[in-house]
């Protein structure tokens, strides 16, 4: 009779525990563009479930060595480089919106003297949402709304010259100022500028997305090397963004790796993002 | 048998209690080798199994020592809510109750809006107001421009 009763209460403890769900950070219906850039012909592939894929224009270079994978994608500021993604409904008002991407920076890129933006990482519209550095040695994510551009700058000069470093903004761009969007260098969350937006964000459906240079042609071109970029629509937390950093838009790089979560199974499993 | 019943019921409602949560529970503070900075390796537990163990990373420009320890908490509360948000079963329920709420939101103005099926206008002509000038197109391109008084 104990062993019944004890067998009984082992089953009700399985039955009880909530059923376990997603952990690691993994592509899923947010994931908007997860792009790795290893393409040596055709179009640069979307990861994601949308296939958003990357339309090559001007005087883009395939093939850097990248931070993950082997290649990368390379902008030198010269015939108008840009990889443009066609506009797609999942690409629609993204809020809220997270942005990771890896860069390996030659200089600032163009700088644009009536905006003072620097290269354009990605853009999308006309600086609906705009991911960039800013001379000298700054991160910027501008939003547009309705009472005009609203730019948060890094407070310090965070962006280096000449090796991979990682970059991520986190926002909920309907909120504006509050919270305040998160930055973050090599996985660390730096201190940006506190301005104020005024109205609401931009309607930009049915608009492109261009990454390295600005949607307005010509202008703000990127001067680095850019891999696994990701656009996801919600935000990721701290821990999230370091595991991305570290592991890879596809998880590869932690795969059987000790210090994870891989430890219950998911390791390789774990990449939806191919 | 019916104790026995009880007993077991009261087992169970304990156990949901203990373990429908996420704890977060810091494991180490190292110093990142490659980047120099502050390296937080945290275990996350989720409804009593080991489910995770991330990594946040912090240096000195955050703030003060004080500064530092609330922003590591935040960020993990913040990543335990997020496992929160991920199990399956919560994240359809979140799903199903915002487009419920949508429904429930926009039901009615489309309920009122059936008056407008079947409503018409034609609009021959816009302006476009520039520096003094008033700038007006029509359907037939008779367009003019005059001065704002």
């Amino acid at each position: 009779m104990t062993a019944r009763i004890l067998y009984l209460i082992f089953l009700s403890l399985i039955f009880v525990s909530p059923a376990f769900g997603a952990t690691d950070w993994v592509a899923n219906a947010n994931t908007k563009i997860a792009m790795k850039f290893e393409e040596t012909s055709g179009n640069y592939l979307d990861s994601s479930s949308n296939v958003n894929n990357g339309i090559i224009e001007g005087g883009v270079t395939r093939g850097a060595v990248g931070k993950y994978g082997s290649l990368a994608v390379r902008f030198t500021q010269v015939n108008n480089a840009a990889v443009r993604i066609n506009s797609s409904t999942s690409l629609n008002n993204i809020d809220p919106i997270t942005v990771c991407v890896w860069a390996n920076n030659n200089s600032d890129g163009e700088n644009s003297v009536n905006t003072s933006d620097a290269g354009y990482i990605i853009e999308k519209n006309i600086r609906s949402w705009v991911f960039a550095l800013k001379q000298t040695n700054k991160l910027r994510w501008l939003v547009h709304y309705s009472g005009g551009n609203t730019a948060w700058d890094t407070s310090n000069a965070v962006v280096g010259y000449g090796s991979f470093e990682h970059y991520a903004v986190a926002h909920q761009r309907s909120a504006g100022a509050s919270p305040k969007p998160v930055m973050y260098v090599n996985g660390v969350s730096v201190s940006l500028t506190s301005p104020t937006p005024f109205g609401t964000i931009d309607n930009d459906s049915g608009t492109n997305i261009y990454i390295g240079i600005s949607t307005t042609g010509g202008v703000n071109e990127a001067d680095a090397i850019y891999d696994e970029l990701l656009v996801n629509a919600s935000i990721l937390t701290a821990t999230d963004i370091n595991e991305i950093m570290e592991c890879g838009l596809d998880g590869l790089q932690c795969a059987g790796a000790t210090h994870s979560s891989r430890g219950i199974g998911r390791g390789v499993a774990r990449g939806i993002v191919r | 048998m019916r104790v026995i019943f009880i007993v077991l019921i009261l087992v169970l409602l304990l156990c949901g209690q203990a373990f429908a949560q996420c704890v977060w529970k810091i494991q180490a503070v190292e110093q990142d080798p490659d980047r120099g900075s502050i390296l937080v390796v945290t275990q996350y537990t989720l409804n009593g199994q080991a489910v995770q163990v991330g990594h946040t990373r912090y240096d000195e420009q955050i703030g003060n020592l004080e500064e530092i320890k609330s922003l590591i908490q935040k960020d993990l509360q913040d990543h335990c809510e997020a496992l929160i948000r991920r199990i399956p079963v919560n994240n359809d329920f979140i799903q199903q109750e915002i487009l419920k709420t949508q429904k429930e939101l926009t039901q009615p103005l489309i309920q009122a809006l059936q008056t407008e099926i079947g409503k018409s206008a034609s609009v021959k002509e816009t302006v476009v107001i520039w520096k003094g000038k008033t700038i007006k197109v029509t359907d037939d391109s008779k367009n003019s421009v005059s001065d704002i008084p």
